[in-house]
């Protein structure tokens, strides 16, 4: 079964060049801790509660943050990303995930994600100080040329980036540890048993490319990148609730 | 005196039994041999016997005067600017004179005053007075310094810059990093290499500049130096890593570059032609053919007594790729035409090589001045514009008729138009898919292309 069928994206064409696109609405993302504590606490997430917990961004509209993680082939900058798993909140919240079909195709994905820091005001990532934000940078520059000047990624994004894992690790000090995982499951009981391994992405990346029946398995990553993306949202409205 | 007309000097500060010294013919002999040996100076003992020599002239230890009298010049010193004269010295005040009589005191302080007044180029200096600028530059008496004379007459406290301008130098606290970083950036991005060779050997001035730019940041570092090129071990690599924010790995092409470049265009050019063949594509004057021969035997033949590979071999036809950056020198134009002419070898399967074709993947640039001698040989020629119009036209039939095969190939693609990308790619910008950066897409491409050939030529053999 073709992939954008099994994962219900369409393939889009941009700039000449295509890649695949996924979109899901919360609802669509099913049932479980994360979506139901996002449901539930969806008023955490109103301009003014953010405010007033990150008095930073006070200029930025709710409509324009965007929560995004990547998926890489490997852990160095000289290794592709494949997938950059993104949730907005619009009206509603939406997630979706543009994923590169093959190895040319993470030009056209770059492209488009670069061409949607813009119309961003604030970014947030797990991690992405050390990991997401620099490697997107070194694929954006060095792999593909796609920055022309001496602007880095940091510019485009306007400096109103925040780091979910150093906000976690300052409001819940003492736990064990502070992977995207365990907060899920110490945070909100989240258990992901039938999810893929960050550790086994790249290989199942690589199975999908050159192997005959590579299709669920990366639509399981897809899956991944996108539940890891709603993941950074709850952990933000979490941040934002109001404490008693 | 002596018989054979040597003689011995007595006197204080000689030894009680006296100095003897060769007759003025062996002296002379002896001065010619050493000075035919091609060394720089003349050798100790023998600059001591002239010495010696000299007393008879002037009373005292004169090495000058003894040349003179036995009318001997030299010997020559090898300099990058040609022969000169090692044995004799230019005073200092003779050297200053010929520096203020070059640069006059009235036109250094119309420029120092900012008057439209450029001073005279060092290179002028020294192709007028040689001497002068040897004599300060090479010898130990002179402070082995020109600058260190120019100095002495033009005080840099006084004239500051003016040593400067007169050698042309860069000045490190007049670059402007920002503007040499974007020039760095720019030529990256538009696949031109930033390579400390590509730069100095450049015949484009602009480039050079840009290099000798990097060359005075790293030994003349301005004061207000950022920590980066304060380093000890400070390189070329990495101070351009450093202005550009580009990997260090990514600014030397990797080894072997131009091989991969090669490999690569040569399977889109398999791909071209087996596909063409498959879909019925006429190509110019190759009709659509069957037979096409990427390894093995097929394609070896003798030239010269050497065994040859053809890139591919299609039919008794041979066809050679030329990709990458660089011009096609002579050597290798020689070697294509003794290789390809129609008749002039023979497959090793037996067969005459009856026509050859030279499909150019490369800028025009690199190869238009070998066109006229190419076609002269009886060789066509395929250039790169005519290629990708016809790989376009081969991509779009594939995706008509066979896309459900192209699904089936592994490793997987996710358009075909990449094909069409890549083939530009290497033309227009043959360094991104070298770099470090692009292995994986490299390595993707080469395997994706092969596979690709490969079914064109099962669905020929099944059809």
């Amino acid at each position: 079964m073709a992939l954008e069928k099994l994962v219900g994206g369409k393939i889009i064409s941009y700039k000449g060049e295509s890649f695949l696109l996924v979109e899901k609405s919360l609802e669509e993302m099913g049932d479980n801790p994360i979506t139901r504590y996002l449901a539930e606490h969806k008023q955490n997430l109103s301009l003014d509660k953010v405010r007033k917990r990150f008095p930073g961004l006070h200029h930025v509209p709710k409509n324009a943050m965007l929560y995004f993680d990547v998926e890489t082939t490997g852990l160095s900058g000289n290794h592709a990303i494949f997938s950059i798993g993104m949730t907005h909140l619009t009206e509603g919240i939406n997630t979706s995930c543009l994923f590169a079909r093959d190895y040319w195709e993470e030009r056209a994905v770059l492209k488009y994600f670069l061409d949607l820091l813009p119309e961003h005001h604030a970014f947030f990532t797990y991690n992405g100080d050390s990991f997401d934000i620099p490697r997107l940078e070194k694929r954006i520059r060095n792999a593909h040329g796609l920055l022309h000047d001496s602007k880095s990624l940091r510019d485009f994004m306007n400096s109103a980036h925040i780091d979910l894992y150093h906000e976690m690790r300052k409001a819940c000090p003492g736990l064990q540890d502070y992977t995207l995982r365990s907060v899920e499951k110490l945070v909100f009981g989240l258990s992901r048993r039938e999810d893929i391994a960050s550790s086994k992405v790249p290989e199942a990346y690589q199975e999908y490319i050159n192997g005959t029946d590579g299709e669920e398995k990366i639509a399981r990553v897809i899956q991944h990148n996108m539940r890891d993306t709603l993941t950074l949202a709850a952990i933000f409205a979490y941040l934002c609730r109001e404490k008693h | 005196m002596h018989p054979g007309s040597g003689f011995t000097i007595y006197g204080p500060g000689f030894r009680k039994r006296g100095q003897y010294v060769e007759s003025d013919d062996t002296l002379r002999t002896r001065c010619h041999r050493e000075i035919e040996q091609g060394k720089p100076g003349f050798s100790k003992s023998l600059k001591n016997r002239l010495a010696v020599r000299g007393i008879l002239e002037s009373g005292r230890y004169d090495t000058a005067a003894a040349k003179k009298a036995l009318g001997i010049e030299g010997p020559f010193m090898q300099t990058k600017r040609g022969k000169i004269k090692s044995g004799v010295l230019v005073p200092r005040e003779d050297i200053k004179r010929a520096i203020v009589k070059f640069w006059p005191l009235e036109q250094v302080q119309a420029w120092q005053q900012g008057e439209d007044v450029k001073p005279e180029n060092i290179t002028s200096f020294i192709e007028k007075y040689k001497r002068e600028y040897h004599s300060a530059q090479l010898s130990q008496s002179h402070g082995k310094s020109f600058r260190r004379m120019f100095e002495e007459v033009y005080p840099t406290e006084k004239y500051p810059g003016l040593y400067d301008s007169v050698t042309s130098r860069t000045i490190s606290s007049a670059i402007d990093m920002r503007s040499l970083a974007a020039s760095l950036q720019s030529r990256f991005n538009n696949g031109l290499p930033i390579t400390q060779a590509s730069l100095r050997y450049s015949a484009d001035s602009s480039d050079k500049r840009l290099y000798n730019q990097i060359i005075t940041l790293i030994t003349n570092p301005p004061t207000d130096t950022p920590i980066m090129f304060a380093e000890k071990r400070r390189s070329y690599n990495k101070v351009v890593a450093q202005l550009t924010g580009l990997d260090e790995e990514d600014i030397s092409p990797l080894r072997g570059s131009r091989n991969y470049i090669a490999a690569l265009t040569e399977e889109i050019v398999h791909v071209f032609f087996r596909w063409a063949s498959l879909l019925g594509i006429p190509l110019g004057n190759h009709a659509p053919q069957r037979d096409i021969f990427r390894t093995g035997e097929e394609r070896k033949f003798h030239c010269n007594g050497k065994e040859c590979r053809a890139d591919l071999r299609i039919s008794n036809n041979a066809v050679e790729v030329k990709a990458g950056i660089g011009s096609l020198q002579e050597k290798e134009l020689e070697d294509l035409i003794d290789k390809y002419t129609p008749g002039a070898n023979s497959w090793l399967t037996g067969h005459s090589i009856e026509a050859s074709t030279v499909i150019f993947h490369t800028h025009p640039r690199f190869y238009s001045h070998a066109v006229p001698r190419i076609r002269d040989a009886g060789i066509s020629i395929i250039e790169y514009e005519w290629f990708f119009s016809k790989l376009k036209q081969i991509v779009k039939a594939i995706k008509q008729c066979h896309s459900s095969a192209i699904e089936d190939i592994r490793p997987r693609i996710g358009s075909l138009d990449y094909l069409v990308c890549l083939s530009e790619e290497l033309v227009v910008n043959p360094t991104r898919i070298v770099k470090e950066s692009n292995a994986e897409r490299r390595e993707w491409s080469f395997h994706f292309l092969k596979s690709l050939a490969d079914k064109a030529r099962e669905l020929q053999d099944g059809s």
